[in-house]
């Protein structure tokens, strides 16, 4: 490998595998893809070893365009992690949809691309075709399931509203340009500290919040998300709700703590207000949920509104919390929503709560892996989603915003209700619900595996993950 | 008033009675054609600001490529063929609420800002510097493009083709 | 901004020359209209049903390709002016280019869309 290219190995590893993803699907069979699933995990899992083996480098590439620090690798291992999963639970799901074709893995795949890039981006031009290539591949595969009528509207909103976001963050990125005279990030930052509070500027950032809103669906911008999780397949809503919201925090973390220092306390209390905001009203609609589905999207906006309250609080213990925190809740959403994808039979959607009356009985195993997914997104000890919070929010306690965090604590305790409340049909509840799926697929099972031991595994042993995501946020931090 | 500054007013004028006309037009059909006129009203804003290519660009690429795709969507959809293309706009006031409630705050800053009075001149050949730029600096956007566009294309061909 | 000074006047002529020819047209020609003459000029043919048909979905997919080569042709033209300066470089970034393009190409025509059925 050519030595400039060496640091974008993790980019490099994605792009060249979804090259031979597009050429592999021109070829025969045409009926079953099932390999082009196991060429592209096979690529996730080297993007992932290639993230891991540069941990700890640093550099630039292609003119300071991209940029390589553990910032970025970090998140390259959420982001492999959270569509190794989805992959895992596409492979079969697919086929049992009917709809086994190659278009889902190399879309999939661009998202990826896109999601990494984001990560690694230093320069707003790159940020803005990483949103873009993230998103527009998104779009397709929330209506990927056509026979469905609610995929046409799960696609269609999604698109609209993220175009229309884009048309912000387009608009955004022209404000600042015209200010700083440049899209790289650090000289934007430079151009901020020399003109002490350019309205330009300010305005350009504003702008760019509401994108990235959007795609980390926060209050008042989330309103695609609900619609958007139900009509999507349900592989690509675990997709949407871990890979791009992990992207669209990667690069709001990278603007906001590096570029925008200068106006922290600027957008320290308009994100204070957001943050509140969020997990208040993604709780409380929560509740009146009866939809699983629905229910999760409201409850991942719910957590956007937790690890906005870790940027609020800032520095490495605030931010490094994001990070962690988005590791932990990549882990339960993705198991919550295989343990969903498990249960469907045939087209048949298991998704409202009754159909998981009793699913104790019935399937012993899988309703006690979606009860340990739930309680760790609800908070419980031992589980990752226990520490996740308690650093998050210690963090908060410790930058001074103790109401934010008392508003934060009192918020996890709403949510444990309609968390709970499907613990409790699933085991206190008799069966009313459709017959499922006898045995999961050995991928899916792979899956849910992984998905526990990383719940546990950072539930009872935080401290080594937690030193890492701290180290990664230090560079943005200098 | 110089040239430039009614040159400039009265493509802002076409533009945003195009733009409006665009979002208010009761005929789809009319719409994609008001839409048409934006377009090359923004070709003309970028003539206005001696970027010449630029402009180029946009009347092949959006005036010519998008519109056509625009209106090839419309004559192959099912749904739009065979009545009259009304369209309503029930969301008008809440559009109308949020589209004032954006333009306020952009209003108030950009006016604060210090802006030159006079636009800085240009040098050399824009287009030359455009494909430097692209080639050096910008190598690795460049080739995001066509990523960026190859997944829209795969996208919009799932959606479009026929079912076999 | 006066280099486009020609092109307005130019510009100008054809508008009024349009507007003018229409106007005088519309003033002094007598108006008797009768079915035959308001029907939709066909080359001498009968117009059958509608103009509004739903058209293949054909036309779309095309178009869509064809948007490919607009873009492709957009960005041609500048690598083409500075291609003598940059050297190797610029000529292996526009391969590139133009290979990921031709995926889209590639798939396009597995999808059967420039057969027409």
């Amino acid at each position: 490998m050519d030595a400039a290219l060496l640091p974008l190995a993790p980019l490099v590893v994605v792009a060249g595998t979804t090259v031979v993803l597009i050429l592999l699907d021109l070829l025969p069979p045409r009926t079953s893809k099932v390999h082009l699933g196991v060429v592209a995990l096979v690529g996730i899992v080297a993007t992932l070893v290639s993230a891991l083996f540069l941990w700890g480098r640093a550099g630039r590439a292609f003119s300071g365009v991209v940029v390589l620090d553990n910032f970025a690798l970090f998140f390259d291992v959420v982001i492999c992690y959270a569509v190794a999963l989805v992959l895992l639970l596409s492979l079969d799901y697919l086929r049992r949809n009917g709809m086994e074709r190659g278009e889902y893995y190399i879309l999939v795949l661009f998202a990826t691309l896109g999601m990494l890039l984001m990560a690694h981006a230093a320069d707003l031009i790159v940020i803005f075709l990483a949103l873009e290539l993230m998103s527009l591949s998104l779009y397709v595969l929330a209506g990927f399931f056509q026979a469905r009528l609610t995929a046409a509207e799960s696609a269609m909103k999604y698109f609209l509203l993220g175009a229309f976001a884009t048309g912000f963050f387009v608009y955004g990125i022209a404000l600042i340009y015209g200010a700083a005279g440049t899209t790289a990030l650090d000289r934007v930052g430079a151009a901020l500290g020399s003109a002490t509070r350019d309205p330009l500027l300010l305005i350009g950032l504003g702008l760019l919040l509401v994108g990235f809103g959007f795609k980390i669906s926060s209050v008042p911008f989330h309103m695609w998300a609900p619609d958007v999780y139900e009509g999507a397949p349900t592989s690509v809503a675990a997709l949407i709700a871990t890979g791009s919201k992990a992207a669209g925090f990667a690069g709001l973390l990278r603007v906001l703590l590096s570029t925008f220092r200068g106006a922290q306390p600027d957008w320290t209390a308009l994100l204070w207000v957001l943050a509140v905001l969020t997990m208040t009203v993604g709780n409380v609609v929560a509740i009146a949920q009866s939809n699983l589905k629905r229910m999760l999207a409201y409850s991942s906006i719910a957590h956007v509104g937790y690890m906005l309250v870790g940027v609020v609080a800032g520095g490495p213990l605030g931010a490094g919390g994001v990070l962690f925190y988005l590791l932990v809740y990549s882990f339960a959403t993705a198991g919550a929503f295989g343990v969903i994808l498990l249960l469907e039979r045939g087209r048949q959607e298991a998704v409202n709560q009754d159909d998981y009356g009793g699913l104790a009985a019935r399937h012993p195993v899988l309703a006690l892996t979606l009860a340990l997914f739930l309680l760790s997104l609800i908070g419980m000890p031992p589980t990752a989603g226990f520490a996740g919070k308690f650093y998050l929010f210690g963090a908060a306690v410790r930058s001074g915003y103790i109401w934010l965090a008392v508003i934060a604590v009192l918020n996890s305790a709403v949510a444990a209700y309609y968390y709970l409340r499907v613990i409790v049909y699933m085991y206190m509840r008799d069966q009313e619900g459709v017959p499922t799926e006898p045995a999961p697929s050995f991928a899916g099972r792979l899956a849910l595996g992984i998905a526990l031991w990383g719940v546990f595994q950072l539930g009872l042993m935080p401290a080594p993950v937690l030193d890492l995501a701290q180290a990664a946020v230090a560079p943005l931090l200098r | 008033m110089s040239l430039e500054a009614a040159g400039f007013w009265g493509l802002a004028l076409v533009l945003l009675a195009s733009s409006l006309a665009v979002v208010l037009s009761r005929n789809l059909f009319h719409s994609v054609l008001y839409l048409a006129l934006a377009l090359v009203a923004t070709a003309g804003v970028f003539l206005l600001l001696q970027a010449e290519f630029l402009a180029a660009v946009q009347i092949l690429l959006y005036a010519g490529g998008v519109i056509t795709i625009v209106v090839f969507a419309i004559v192959v959809t099912e749904r739009l063929v065979g009545e009259r293309l009304t369209q309503t706009n029930r969301g008008m006031v809440t559009g109308g609420l949020v589209s004032v409630t954006v333009l306020i705050p952009i209003v108030i800053f950009v006016t604060r800002a210090k802006l030159p009075r006079t636009a800085p001149p240009l040098v050399g050949d824009l287009t030359q510097a455009i494909g430097r730029e692209l080639l050096t600096r910008f190598v690795l956007p460049f080739e995001l493009l066509a990523v960026l566009f190859l997944a829209a294309l795969l996208g919009a061909i799932f959606f479009a083709r026929k079912e076999e | 901004m006066s280099d486009y000074v020609p092109v307005l006047i130019y510009a100008a002529f054809i508008v009024a020359f349009a507007v003018m020819s229409l106007g005088v047209a519309a003033l002094l020609r007598p108006s008797r209209s009768y079915d035959a003459k308001l029907q939709n000029y066909e080359c001498g043919a009968e117009p059958i049903g509608q103009a509004w048909v739903q058209f293949p979905v054909g036309f779309y997919l095309v178009a869509l390709v064809f948007l490919l080569f607009d873009l492709l042709a957009v960005f041609l033209f500048p690598w083409a002016l500075v291609l003598r300066g940059l050297g190797l470089a610029a000529f292996w970034a526009m391969a590139l280019f133009l290979a990921i393009l031709s995926l889209g190409w590639l798939y396009a025509y597995r999808e059967g869309i420039l057969e027409w059925k």
